[in-house]
């Protein structure tokens, strides 16, 4: 997970396996081990190479220890769901937003979208904390998610689906920022109709994430065609005047499709050679997982 | 002014503008130190770009030129991260201070480095959202500088760190590129540069735009104030507090020492007589709140407490934080001087490290105020001494150190959240070991392979980029033929042997106040493979008295080891040589750098005393002991190809 750096619904509120590392020990490509960070929260002594192997895909070494952060189990749990009908993309979108912005202080804010762009959109969102704080707030996002039009209902129990990826084997990430969100997802549609794919499309919306999973029978070409669509179209949103917002990345798929969709716009992607080169300068440790598919 | 300094003078002001370098001597004192005050050198240039793209042009003609540099914010940094370098020029970036967006919906803002930290919170506020690092210089410290050295602050017990808080950097690279680092989203693509960026202290570039998240302000916030007869009372509470499950906004701590300097200074009205006071906020949804307030209160009584005072109007609040925010700057009423540490301890040893604090500031006689980050162990003792008093300051000095020993031997951190800088660079290698400072100069050799970004901070001892990269491929050919061993400041440690963990403890005072007499710059502790005299090869390589050999003693030098050796230059620092290529052969990839004056660039093999050229009149070679044996005998690279 740490080499990965995946993350569930709970990255809204608790970050990726980056942000409560906080002790990492590794084997180098030449086998000296390293330590970096500690088994206390609080540290800025040295570099801190945890963040940097979090997300590695196991390109710069091997990872043989790790000491996390903890966050208290909470008492009480309770999931809001909001249903948007396949006109109401904007209700979700603004849904969305009104729940990752609200005080309310949610663990996760999920859209789930399967199957394109003629099916309906649930918005999720994971409250915890006290009993009867948990109650309170749960009537509270009720209200927030129904304004723009959701039909809500509250439960003590995860929704279907919830932090599942549905089984496929080209899976896209749109990150993004949440303003963004409305675009992005027309994005998908029309790429998905450019392509003739139905992505099903879920995640961490409100964490400015989303990921669009092609069914397993889809063609390469097609799968190319796909994530070549929605980079063109995201890449216009996802430039603002302060700078990047956003883009287009393909975390698992077929080695043609991979090679197809390199992507060579990453940005700093010449320091992380640089810093590759440095860790592994064969390029022993997993090729091909380097970002850009090297 | 150098010679090489001089000339770059017209270029900068082309770029910056004339009135924005900086050249007069009492002008460029203004900048001799951050807000470390004892360590202090006068940069030879100081300019002040007003945007990314005349940092980026500043930064490249640096490169060009081998001219260090150094970024600095607002100075208020207190471990001189952004201590100038006296031959380098210092990059200020309190121009750049624009707000460039503020996205509510998204909640990130888009800022210049010099913005100050609170400004941010100000410009989200009518938006309901605040920027959540918030340490103690918040009014004035910029968030450039926070992201150099990863500030916290008292609330980062909950919302973390800078490092939490950054989705995007622009940045100029040590080679004055401009690139970006995180797609701004904090999602991930690739290595997570920004995050390794973050907290690197200025030697990784040069921040020129950040993208920022903002939190919604909370609902409602409270204060409780308790009082205790002792710290180890306090401290009992806050692990039961946490143990409970509850994650306060913050759990400060002050004790009795603290809470006087405090009184006298503000008049906080904190409980008369209290050994220690806790500072307990709360924030989140009221319905949450409420219900962990009661919990809280309940934990702090039967921890012992003898008053408990709750705040929850802004007003009331700020009163009861002036007492904590101002403390450091209060025990300046109660102390002539005094250091301030930012040692982490794990939170259930507070109890015993505060024990041991108490024991060692009174076998040393030494008065310590403790003001610090109880949530989260971060200490900040306040050594007090007074340096009229002769032995004083050293005194100060050593029971601070031990103090960040106490701290290691729990588990702990060096520095919690004011960075190693120049300060606890000596402290690094209690911390970590060789293998590990080695493996995070990786990093630095990717970044920074000159070594001219903010150079002599973090590391005792600078990695030699481009030597064979990346790595040790064996021990060094004259440690394997018995012809040389490895020295660390006079302690012999073994054939191929690292550092033993504390062997800097020796560290000689004497050396400490050479690095002052030069300035201040440059990390005290320098590893050094010595050739020793055996054969007659140490005499020979380092011409008896330090003198530089010629052409033809140098090769009769390598020939007899048999490997690259290191000699000494006239007035500088050591240059590589490398196996069979004369005067001109260095090794491959060091690009022309060996020729460079090595301490200029912060480069691993120098000398811990200026070579005999720079030698100041009179002080020759009088008084070397033993322990500068090794000073006779020439430094050579402890990376070598087998």
């Amino acid at each position: 997970m740490v080499a990965t750096g995946t993350a569930g619904p709970r990255r809204f509120r608790y970050g990726a396996p980056r942000d409560l590392l906080i002790g990492i020990t590794v084997v180098r490509a030449d086998g000296v081990v390293a330590h970096a960070g500690g088994k206390v929260v609080k540290n800025v002594a040295g570099y801190d190479l945890g963040k940097l192997f979090a997300g590695s895909q196991g390109t710069l070494g091997v990872i043989t220890e790790a000491a996390f952060r903890l966050h208290p189990l909470p008492a009480a749990v309770a999931w809001v769901t909001a249903e948007f009908g396949p006109a109401e993309r904007a209700g979700a979108v603004a849904a969305v937003a009104a729940a990752a912005g609200s005080p309310l202080v949610p663990s996760a804010v999920e859209l789930d979208w399967p199957g394109g762009s003629q099916r309906p959109l649930r918005v999720g969102v994971l409250l915890e904390g006290t009993g009867p704080g948990v109650a309170e707030r749960a009537k509270q996002m009720s209200e927030l998610l129904a304004a723009p039009g959701g039909a809500v209902s509250v439960a003590e129990t995860a929704p279907a689906r919830w932090g599942v990826l549905p089984s496929s084997v080209t899976m896209v990430r749109v990150s993004f920022w949440v303003s963004a969100l409305g675009p992005v997802l027309d994005a998908v549609a029309v790429a998905g109709a450019d392509a003739g794919v139905r992505p099903a499309v879920s995640g961490p919306a409100g964490a400015g994430a989303l990921y669009a999973c092609l069914d397993p029978g889809t063609s390469d070409e097609d799968a190319v065609r796909f994530v070549t669509a929605l980079r063109e179209r995201v890449a216009g949103a996802a430039w603002g005047a302060g700078g990047p917002r956003g883009g287009v990345t393909v975390l698992t798929a077929p080695p043609s499709v991979l090679t197809a969709t390199s992507d060579g716009t990453v940005p700093g992607l010449a320091l992380m050679r640089a810093v590759r080169d440095q860790f592994d300068p064969d390029h022993r440790m997993f090729p091909g997982r380097f970002a850009g598919g090297e | 002014m150098a010679a090489t300094i001089q000339a770059l003078v017209p270029r900068m002001r082309d770029i910056c503008g004339a009135g924005n370098v900086i050249t007069d001597p009492l002008d460029l004192r203004t900048y001799e130190c951050d807000g470390l005050t004892s360590h202090r050198c006068v940069p030879a240039l100081v300019v002040l770009p007003g945007s990314a793209a005349e940092v980026a042009a500043v930064v490249a003609l640096c490169a060009q030129a081998a001219v260090p540099f150094v970024a600095r914010g607002s100075g208020t940094g207190l471990s001189g991260g952004a201590l100038p370098h006296e031959s380098g020029v210092l990059i200020v970036m309190s121009r750049m201070r624009a707000v460039v967006e503020i996205d509510p919906v998204s909640r990130r803002a888009v800022v210049e480095p010099g913005v100050t930290n609170l400004a941010v919170s100000k410009a989200a506020a009518p938006f309901g959202l605040f920027y959540a690092p918030d340490p103690s210089s918040q009014v004035v410290c910029s968030v450039g500088g926070n992201v150099a050295e990863n500030s916290g602050g008292a609330h980062c017990l909950k919302n973390g760190f800078t490092v939490h808080h950054v989705t995007g950097l622009e940045i100029v690279t040590p080679s004055g590129e401009l690139t970006w680092l995180g797609d701004g989203t904090g999602v991930t693509t690739g290595y997570d540069l920004l995050g390794a960026f973050t907290g690197s202290e200025g030697t990784l570039g040069i921040v020129t735009k950040i993208v920022v998240k903002l939190m919604p302000v909370p609902e409602v916030v409270h204060l409780l104030l308790v009082a205790y007869g002792s710290t180890a009372e306090g401290g009992r509470a806050v692990s039961d507090i946490i143990a409970a499950g509850v994650l306060p906004a913050a759990i400060e701590m002050m004790d009795a020492l603290a809470i006087e300097a405090a009184e006298e200074a503000v008049h906080c009205n904190y409980p008369a007589g209290a050994g220690a006071v806790l500072l307990v906020e709360l924030d989140g949804p009221a319905a949450e709140v409420e219900a962990e307030l009661t919990t809280v209160r309940a934990i702090c009584e039967a921890a012992g407490a003898t008053e408990i005072q709750a705040a929850d109007d802004p007003a009331e609040r700020a009163g009861i934080w002036a007492g904590r925010k101002s403390a450091f700057a209060a025990v300046g009423r109660i102390s002539p001087a005094y250091i301030v540490q930012d040692g982490v301890v794990p939170r259930t040893s507070l109890g015993a490290v505060l024990a041991r604090i108490a024991e060692l500031s009174a076998d040393a006689g030494i008065r310590v105020a403790n003001v610090f980050h109880a949530g989260d162990g971060n200490l900040h003792p306040l050594v007090l001494y007074d340096d009229k008093v002769p032995g004083q300051a050293e005194a100060a000095e050593k029971v601070s150190g031990a103090i960040l020993d106490a701290c290691l031997e729990h588990g702990g951190s060096i520095t919690g959240e004011h960075g190693v800088g120049v300060d606890k660079s000596r402290y690094m290698p209690r911390m970590f070991g060789a293998d590990d400072l080695d493996t995070m100069q990786l990093v630095r050799c990717a970044f920074d392979p000159a070594g001219l970004c903010n150079p002599g901070k973090i590391f005792p001892t600078p990695r030699l980029c481009g030597e064979v990269p990346g790595h040790r491929r064996a021990p060094h050919p004259a440690v394997v033929a018995g012809q040389a061993e490895i020295f660390l400041y006079g302690h012999r440690t073994g054939l191929g042997l690292r550092r033993p963990p504390g062997s800097c403890r020796r560290l000689p005072v004497a050396h400490r106040r050479h690095c002052r007499r030069r300035g201040g710059g440059g990390g005290p502790l320098v590893r050094r493979l010595a050739v020793v005299d055996r054969r007659g090869v140490g005499a020979a390589a380092g011409g008896g008295r330090g003198r530089a050999r010629g052409g033809a003693a140098r090769r009769r030098d390598r020939a007899r080891l048999g490997c690259p050796a290191v000699t000494l230059r006239p007035g500088g620092g050591p240059a590589l040589d490398g196996p069979g290529g004369g005067a001109r052969g260095r090794r491959p990839g060091s690009a022309g750098a060996g020729r460079r004056d090595d301490r200029a660039a912060g480069r691993g093999v120098r000398l811990s005393r200026p070579a005999t050229g720079a030698r100041r009149p009179g002080r020759g070679n009088r008084g070397r002991g033993g322990r500068h044996r090794h000073r006779r005998a020439a430094a050579v690279p402890l990376w070598c190809p087998a």
